[in-house]
């Protein structure tokens, strides 16, 4: 009997042991750590209506609208840090997480675990991620110094689409507004402004004359040729797919990322870690969370 | 010499693309070929050249918001699309959604080709391309052909 109790502490003390080592490697970049204020990224997962933020070493999920947040653990990465976030609106809880240094990681629960997509990639310096609107397994992403990736298989494999694309984006998206020769559009914000690309990647045009350097893009899931640029002179948004842009109401600090959740509601971040939403396409903001 | 150039790259065709493929790629009949070629010529050539090269600055909207005809050699984007992409551009036409008049800004061919003839310049144009674009729009036709004779 002693030896059988013997055992089974000997169990428990291994079984503790490897659950702590699991757990400092999985939370690792994740960290569960604001000690980096920026908010690099924001995603919205339709879904399930989950709002995310991401951190450079962190990640955050909010369930009830941006009022509370819980961390996400993401499996540690070294010196990488999180670039870019992107959630399926055609793959339930399907989840992107990218990073220079950090690779491709996809989650297909919400977050609760993770697989590493690098497979066929040049470098693990991927610098943003685009879920495709309405296909839930093809996914795009930047790769610094080569160009753009797509997937069809949920990152599994890639392809080379574009290395002539320029290095300097922020963010990445894919729309379903009508019109492509393909299956929709990507929207890039870059140092030059927003570019725009029909997804068959047949040419990168200026969305309009924006004529600021652009942080962040999203559009109207409802109205897809509404845009919205978070831009180093403010908000701007476009009726016309990225023709023309008016000035919208700015919420107040410089702006690092936006997303235009389907719930209607369009949230910003500040790059000093404020969040902020609009029910009414940007004229008016309040504070999340205060 | 016009016959004898086009004689030769329809050779040269015939060793890059092989008529008979195992997994499924599309093979090139070098007949097709020479029939595409006099369609492009009489239907295609006006706007897009006569050696595919575009329109001078195609990149570039004119006044209307247009987009000027692309070339489809290596230097264009008609390698990027899949076959039946390629088909029903052809056949239905497309329009640019920035274009500011209400035409299409590429024209219908659905009621003046055949879909023979349209199968037919889509192969002449798959010699314009390099081994690389070439392998890029075979991957991206699988599963997206042209649509088979009869249907």
């Amino acid at each position: 009997m002693r030896r059988l109790e013997a055992f089974v502490r000997g169990l428990c003390a291994a079984v503790l042991v490897v659950l702590l080592l699991f757990g400092a490697g999985a939370i690792g970049a994740a960290g569960a750590t604001q000690q980096d204020h920026r908010i690099v990224a924001l995603a919205h997962d339709s879904g399930t209506d989950t709002l995310l933020k991401a951190y450079p070493g962190a990640l955050f999920r909010s369930s009830d609208r941006g009022q509370s947040w819980n961390p996400v653990a993401i499996p540690s990465s070294g010196n990488g840090a999180i670039a870019g976030l992107a959630a399926s609106p055609a793959g339930k809880s399907v989840t992107y997480v990218v990073g220079e240094g950090l690779g491709v990681l996809q989650s297909e629960d919400g977050g609760t675990s993770w697989i590493e997509r690098n497979e066929g990639l040049p470098s693990r310096d991927v610098i943003a991620v685009a879920a495709h609107t309405t296909q839930p397994e093809t996914v795009y992403i930047v790769v610094r110094d080569h160009g753009v990736y797509r997937s069809q298989d949920s990152g599994k494999s890639w392809r080379l689409m574009d290395r002539s694309f320029q290095s300097d984006v922020r963010q990445l998206i894919h729309s379903n507004m009508a019109g492509s020769m393909q299956t929709g559009w990507l929207f890039a914000a870059t140092s030059k402004g927003v570019r725009r690309s029909m997804d068959c990647f047949c040419l990168w045009q200026d969305a309009g004359k924006l004529e600021s350097e652009a942080y962040s893009v999203t559009y109207d899931p409802a109205r897809p040729e509404h845009i919205y640029a978070a831009t180093e002179k403010g908000v701007f948004r476009s009726p016309d797919g990225g023709e023309n842009w008016v000035q919208a109401t700015s919420p107040g600090p410089k702006l690092a990322a936006l997303v235009f959740a389907r719930t209607g509601i369009l949230y910003a971040a500040g790059d000093d870690g404020t969040l902020f939403r609009s029910t009414d396409q940007g004229d008016t903001w309040n504070p999340v969370n205060a | 010499m016009r016959n004898l150039v086009m004689s030769v790259m329809i050779a040269a065709t015939s060793q890059i693309f092989p008529a008979d493929t195992n997994d499924g790629s599309q093979s090139i009949d070098p007949e097709h070929v020479r029939s595409g070629s006099a369609v492009y010529e009489q239907h295609c050539a006006s706007c897009h050249g006569a050696k595919a090269e575009g329109v001078p600055n195609w990149q570039v909207r004119d006044a209307n918001g247009e987009l000027p005809a692309p070339p489809h050699n290596a230097e264009g984007h008609t390698w990027r699309h899949s076959d039946t992409e390629l088909y029903e551009m052809v056949s239905e036409g497309w329009r640019d959604p920035f274009n500011k008049t209400t035409r299409l800004t590429m024209p219908a061919f659905g009621s003046v080709l055949s879909p023979d003839q349209i199968r037919a310049v889509i192969t002449y144009l798959k010699t314009l391309w390099t081994p690389e674009q070439t392998e890029f729009q075979s991957e991206e036709s699988k599963g997206h052909p042209s649509p088979s004779a009869g249907k």
